[in-house]
């Protein structure tokens, strides 16, 4: 059987590069949208992470606790993600040995759900991927093309790691 | 251990789901795209079933094979390419059951070798990415018919009753 672990480690890898990545560009690139002006660079950035933090919450048992944040209007909030992206997706990589148990929770509307673990773990790969898509194509947008994703494959994260 | 099954299984369905939405809209749309004249929404259609398959045959160990389609310039090539991938990833969901080890194979630059959990788990990565692309694309024209949300992980168990 193939282990999730590879794409656990690859997620935790490109996360942290395109969020680095998008930190070295002009800090007005974090208001490019493709077409929902909801939609901002930053406020895809935000929603990664602070999807990725329920996840984990889950996976952990916790209660859930809404992600907060010290700085989410500034160009700094960047470096407070980069920190949870590491705190959590190392988190994540733990629970790739568990067994495949269910797990029942509570979630933000305040019903309830259970899932296997799988579902949440893989979900949490999923959605940071598709989401790392759009950030790069709203950047895409405007003009901005310094973030190529074929270097974020993972193929590139094993050349870059070994 | 939790597996990459349950992706392999959502890659699947995803990729079903999302090219038969594209095949109900206007075929205008598939010359559209977001910045890059190149990446149009059918190429990047044709670039994830041909990398598919390409990945597929490693896994396999298969022969090499170059991707071949019989339409590729009309819209009738979405029923092509989704032939193509009922049968590329169901193969994969087979696969995903395997015992990791190295497999070598043949690519135009000459022999190659890698893990079957780093041609798997990139074979994931790479529809996602590149179906989030296409939305962008649609996105981008003003063709808001597809939520990307509705073809996430629990949308795939919510909608194939998986049990989760």
């Amino acid at each position: 059987m193939i282990s999730l672990e590879l794409l656990l480690k690859h997620m935790g890898w490109a996360n942290q590069e395109i969020y680095k990545a998008v930190q070295k560009l002009d800090s007005k690139v974090l208001d490019y949208y493709i077409v929902d002006p909801e939609w901002t660079v930053k406020r895809i950035l935000i929603h990664t992470v602070s999807a990725a933090h329920s996840y984990e919450q889950r996976l952990a048992g916790n209660d859930l606790v809404k992600l907060e944040l010290d700085n989410p209007d500034s160009h700094e909030v960047i470096d407070e993600l980069l920190k949870h992206l590491e705190r959590i997706d190392n988190d994540a990589l733990k629970y790739v040995d568990m067994e495949d148990k269910d797990i029942h929770y509570v979630l933000s509307d305040g019903g309830e759900r259970t899932s296997k673990a799988s579902t949440i773990l893989s979900q949490m790969v999923f959605h940071s991927a598709e989401h790392r898509a759009q950030i790069v194509a709203a950047l895409d947008k405007h003009g901005v093309r310094d973030i190529n994703l074929d270097e974020y494959s993972v193929w590139g994260y094993q050349l870059k790691t070994n | 251990m939790i597996s990459v099954e349950v992706l392999c299984k959502h890659m699947a369905w995803a990729n079903q789901e999302i090219y038969k939405a594209v095949q109900k809209l206007d075929s205008k749309v598939l010359d559209y795209y977001l910045i890059d004249p190149e990446w149009t929404v059918k190429n990047i259609m044709i670039h994830i079933a041909g990398a598919s398959h390409l990945y597929g045959q490693r896994l396999n160990g298969d022969p090499f094979s170059k991707f071949e389609l019989k339409n590729p310039d009309s819209p009738d090539v979405i029923d092509e390419l989704l032939e193509h991938l009922e049968r590329i990833d169901t193969q994969l969901v087979k696969n995903s059951n395997l015992d990791d080890g190295v497999i070598t194979f043949m690519t135009s630059k000459g022999e190659r070798s890698a893990a079957a959990s780093s041609i798997l788990s990139q074979m994931v990565f790479h529809s996602a990415e590149h179906r989030a692309q296409i939305v962008a694309a649609l996105d981008n024209h003003g063709v808001r018919d597809i939520n990307l949300d509705d073809y996430d992980v629990w949308s795939y168990i919510d909608n194939t009753k998986q049990g989760d």
